[in-house]
């Protein structure tokens, strides 16, 4: 069977070759330290009884912004693990906690416009709707939906609005580093 | 500031010295040419300015300008030994190539001038925990706390030092004195606080003060932002403190260790968080508070009941709650498994196995045959006893798989009349095929997927098993073209892509796979390889590396080089990936103390610790260094070769100096290259800090010729010593620090070896080797004291008597084929051999009762061919049989 969790820092190497093994996008392991140590309660994976990393959502915040709100940068599912309700089990999790922990207002992801099984999934099972169209987002010249979800707040109002978060501290004297992280890589 | 009276030389006028500032703030901002053009302005009075000198350089260091850096601050140095600027850009340069230890020897000595520079300090500091001097790291933390105790950073990193000196409690009372100078502040909800109060309590727990952390979680609950955390933290505590609360009578309202997972399971996806399940089968099963730490560490699926023996009380107590908990969330899954886990094999099993099957059957889900496996192939420490298991519980889901098939296909329903939909069919003979593969039936299994495909050709996953069963079969090369055939059916799909480049790899076919890669990398990124480099994928490196590594066999030492540096390029190339992952970590040692994620960072620091115990870092460096050591033969041979009568060593002497010569040529032919392309970029680039990506230098070595290059024992030594430091549990790792010290002639080390292997559960590398060594022993000439110790270890391993009945002994205990192999290859070394040990072995595994895999079969007919030509054609009659057609065979 398979369990549904919390990411932790462990599971970074095993999330990053499924990444590898599913989506045309990938990313250098520092990118996935950089958001399991900025949102750590973000990040969700699914595993197989051997402990495999079969599913996960590496998901971030947009803290500078007002309203605060998340963002999807990867989801993905071992095509060997499909039709089990994993996309949309780890989608939920990290949707709870970025309201949860991080008041998120909503969540926006970016989706190509020819995936239509991820687009079906964000449309019509996780309540996404389409804001733009991102002319030649990918690299490969393809479309993307912008997409969002607004969570229904419940109590944000009350809450006081957290403090923006503290812009990544970048030692003036170490030579040859561009800051505690890198840009996100182009999509 | 420096206490000294400088020089006049290092005493710059007011107008240079606010020229000097404005190069520090240049470099700062990264606006290098600017900081050049000031450096300078300033030299152009002062040439002999060491401060000014040395900034230059690290502007430089930043424009790549490697050479002229390093002289520029040596230069800067040598003119002013006093300054304590100087000695920090020493450091600081060391630093950005990684040379930590000279880096902080730099920047104690610019202490040394400047004790209290805060922002040598604070440098200092990121390199000793980088290299988890904790001691030291501790020191300059509370160094600069004393310096600065109004910033908030220098308490919580200090908090941190401690921690990671194992100074746990420590670390509280430095977060509680931190507490009480930000008494309003510390209390407002927020997610720093929130983090910080969550640390604290993660020192509380690991300290085992499980009590104390309870009541401390209730007390930080109201700055507590991660409720999750905190939810699923307080379940833990309460059954490590062993605090079960008041009870009461409903099944899920037991006692108040029950409640909190209960609740945690209710909460949206928590019915698939096994760590809940684990967690709410200790409270239901009123595991002793001890026993709960030991059952919550375990991983992924497993959960208590997997090792407990259960009474039939506790059977229906479990029962009850999974059954009124499927009744509230009558989709989640783990209801209808967990159940299966363990119930007692009987009428009831089988009902609810079957409901089980049918549930993924009808959702045509490909991992049904997978997560069942759990129960086909218990873990060592389950409980077997009066649960169904094994290959018995296997047979069970043929049996139901075949028999709904068959109704499917005649009545378009489930054998018990229940509906589903039409591909439902098929789905039943995918799990029917994956039953009788996993029993080793190949021949079935490709009858009953071939159905599966005439049923639905358009899905990807039968035909993705077909190759599968055909690889298992040892039908390598049909494998791999199956594999294509399902990658084409779904052309946007990266699984069945990589899918297809591995199994194509596997055949050999190593042109073909890599075009296949490079369907899925960004043209913009350069050479898909290259690619796959800077995304970091290890897989595919390997998997070329090894499909590389095969062909390089025999050849004359420049041949091999040829053959082996692609090969090598790529092995040595994931073991860089470890190095950038434990490079990575640096930058984050500021940020969380900022970010205040200490949780996650000490984890992070954890996980570097060990991150080179890495299975693909022990396959890339153990498959370099074999490399290596063949190239390393090679080259002996060769050497060794009878040359018109040269002596052998003037040979050996001249070959190294020719060898010395081509890699001083070669060495300059590089300098000048670079120095070009320097010149080149220096050129082409007008403001670098608009550049964000400077334009990558060509590779320096495309197909590998500078590593295969190299001393080659060197190498395979270094590699070897690397595994040993960071992988001493594996068996590779001291398999081939044997190998490697064989052909060194170091024997005492290859003993060592020996023995840890001898610890091994896996016994194969053992005897193998122990075979190798008793054999090289006579021959070996050795000081009276290396002998003596040699020969009684080896008397010791050989447990007092000869090396071939301690073989045969072994192979007398060990039926099973691959063991037996080892065991044949073993007295071969000896010149004992005896093929019976192969022809007389178990082929089938005992535990459970299906049949080896056919690389045993292939591993043991080698065997054979290298020792008794009669043997190994009645062995590959034997292997013809069970494998029709396997590629092996062809050979």
């Amino acid at each position: 069977m398979l369990s549904v969790r919390e990411a932790t820092v462990f599971d970074l190497l095993n999330m990053q070759q499924t990444n590898l093994w599913c989506l045309p996008e990938n990313y250098n392991l520092k990118y996935y330290f950089y958001h399991v140590l900025s949102w750590p309660q973000l990040l969700q994976v699914a595993e197989d009884h051997k402990g495999k990393v079969v599913g996960y959502v590496l998901a971030k915040m947009e803290e500078e912004d007002t309203p605060p709100h998340g963002h999807i940068t990867s989801l993905s599912v071992l095509r060997t693990h499909r039709k089990c309700g994993l996309a949309t089990k780890l989608m939920t999790a990290s949707h709870n906690r970025m309201t949860e922990s991080f008041d998120a207002h909503h969540v926006a992801l970016h989706v190509r416009k020819s995936n239509r099984a991820a687009f079906h999934l964000y449309s019509q099972t996780l309540d996404y709707e389409i804001r733009d169209v991102e002319r030649g987002y990918y690299a490969d010249g393809e479309d993307a939906y912008d997409m969002r979800k607004v969570f229904v707040s419940t109590k944000a109002s009350e809450k006081p609005t957290p403090p923006a978060s503290p812009v990544p501290e970048v030692p003036p004297s170490a030579p040859g580093q561009v800051g505690a992280v890198e840009p996100p890589p182009p999509p | 500031m420096a206490a000294l009276a400088k020089p006049d030389k290092q005493r710059l006028p007011k107008k240079e010295a606010e020229t000097f500032k404005n190069i520090v703030k240049f470099y700062e901002t990264k606006q290098y040419k600017k900081g050049l053009k000031a450096a300078d302005l300033v030299l152009k009075k002062h040439p002999e300015h060491g401060e000014t000198l040395a900034m230059k350089g690290l502007v430089l260091n930043c424009l790549d300008r490697k050479t002229e850096a390093y002289d520029h601050v040596k230069k800067g140095l040598r003119a002013d030994m006093r300054s304590h600027v100087c000695w920090h850009v020493y450091g600081l340069l060391y630093r950005s190539d990684r040379n930590y230890e000279q880096a902080i020897k730099s920047y104690k000595q610019a202490l040394k001038i400047d004790s209290d520079n805060v922002q040598i300090l604070r440098d200092l500091s990121l390199l000793q925990v980088q290299l988890r001097d904790t001691r030291g790291f501790l020191e300059t933390r509370r160094r600069l706390l004393t310096l600065k105790s109004t910033n908030k950073m220098h308490w919580i990193a200090y908090a941190v030092a401690n921690h990671l000196d194992g100074k746990g409690k420590e670390a509280i009372k430095v977060i509680d004195a931190y507490g009480e100078t930000v008494k309003e502040e510390g209390r407002e909800r927020n997610y720093e606080n929130s983090e910080l109060a969550l640390y604290r309590n993660l020192l509380l727990e690991e300290s085992g003060k499980y009590d104390e952390a309870l009541d401390h979680l209730d007390a930080c609950k109201s700055v507590v932002v991660d409720g999750f955390g905190w939810r699923k933290k307080r379940a833990e505590l309460l059954l490590y403190a062993g605090r079960r609360g008041t009870t009461s009578t409903g099944v899920l309202d037991r006692n108040e260790a029950v409640r909190a997972w209960v609740s945690l399971i209710r909460q949206p996806v928590g019915a698939d968080n096994y760590h809940f399940h684990r967690g709410l089968q200790c409270a239901l099963l009123e595991v002793d508070a001890t026993k709960c730490l030991e059952l919550m560490r375990e991983k992924a699926t497993r959960t208590p009941t997997d090792v407990l023996v259960l009474s039939d009380t506790q059977v229906t107590l479990l029962d009850d709650a999974y059954s009124t908990l499927a009744s509230e969330q009558p989709r989640a899954d783990a209801f209808a498994w967990l159940p299966l886990t363990y119930c007692p094999a009987g009428p009831s099993f089988d009902a609810q196995l079957d409901a089980f099957c049918r549930r993924f059957i009808k959702r045509g889900a490909p991992a049904l045959g997978s997560a069942l496996e759990r129960l086909w192939a218990p873990q060592p420490n389950d409980v077997v006893e009066g649960r169904c298991r094994g290959s018995q519980c296997c047979r069970k889901v043929l049996d139901m798989a075949k028999t709904h098939a068959a109704a499917l296909s005649s009545k378009s329903t489930f054998a018990n009349g229940d509906a589903t939909t039409p591909t439902s069919e098929a789905w039943a003979l995918y799990l029917q095929a994956h039953c009788l593969e996993w029993l080793g039936q190949l021949d079935e299994a490709m009858a009953v997927i071939d159905r599966a495909i005439a049923h639905t050709p358009t899905a990807v996953d039968f035909p993705e098993k077909k190759a599968r069963l055909l690889k298992k079969a040892g039908r390598i090369k049909d494998a791999a073209e199956m594999m294509d055939t399902a990658r084409k059916l779904d052309l946007a799909d990266r699984y069945i892509n990589n899918k297809c480049t591995k199994y194509m790899l596997r055949a050999g076919n190593v042109d073909d796979a890599r075009a296949t890669a490079a369907l899925f990398t960004r043209e913009e990124a350069g050479e898909p390889e290259q690619h796959l480099r800077d995304m970091q994928a290890s897989w595919y490196e390997l998997e070329v590396g090894s499909a590389l590594a095969r062909r390089v066999t025999t050849g004359t030492p420049a041949e091999l080089r040829e053959l082996a540096g692609p090969a090598l390029k790529l092995f040595l190339s994931v073991e860089k990936h470890f190095s950038d992952f434990v490079e990575d970590q640096f930058d984050f040692h500021t940020y969380c103390v900022r970010k205040m994620t200490l949780r996650a960072y000490v984890s992070v620091l954890k996980l570097e610790d060990n991150i080179r115990g890495h299975k693909a870092f022990v396959k890339a460096c153990v498959q370099a260094a074999e490399l290596y050591l063949l190239l390393h033969k090679a080259d002996s041979a060769e050497v060794a070769k009878p040359q018109e009568a040269v002596d052998p060593k003037l040979a050996k002497a001249l070959a190294k100096r020719e060898k010395a010569k081509a890699a001083k040529a070669k060495r300059k032919a590089e300098a000048d290259a670079k120095a070009q392309a320097e010149a080149a970029k220096e050129a082409a680039k007008n403001d670098d800090s608009k550049k964000k990506l400077p334009k990558r230098d060509a590779d320096e070595d495309p197909k590998g010729e500078k590593l295969a290059a190299l001393e080659p024992l060197k190498e395979a030594t270094r590699l070897s010593k690397a595994l040993e430091k960071y992988a001493a549990s594996s068996v590779e790792t001291h398999a081939l620090a044997f190998d490697v010290s064989m052909v060194r002639a170091k024997p005492l080390l290859a003993l060592r070896a020996l023995r840890r292997l001898s610890k091994q559960s896996d016994q194969r590398a053992f005897v193998v080797r122990l075979a190798r060594l008793t054999q090289a022993r006579p021959a070996m000439t050795l000081t009276a004291t290396v002998a003596s110790v040699l020969d009684a270890e080896l008397k010791d391993l050989l447990s007092g008597g000869d090396c071939v009945a301690f073989l045969r002994g072994f192979a007398a205990r060990r039926p099973l084929l691959r063991d037996r192999s080892a065991a044949a290859r073993a007295l071969h070394v000896l010149g004992a051999s005896d093929p019976s040990l192969i022809l007389r072995a178990d082929a089938a595994d005992p535990d459970m009762a299906k049949p080896l895999p056919v690389r045993d079969f292939e591993d043991a007919l080698a065997t054979l061919r290298d020792g008794d030509g009669a043997a190994a054609g009645t062995f590959r009659e034997e292997c013809q049989r069970r494998f029709p057609g396997a590629d092996f065979l062809l050979k």
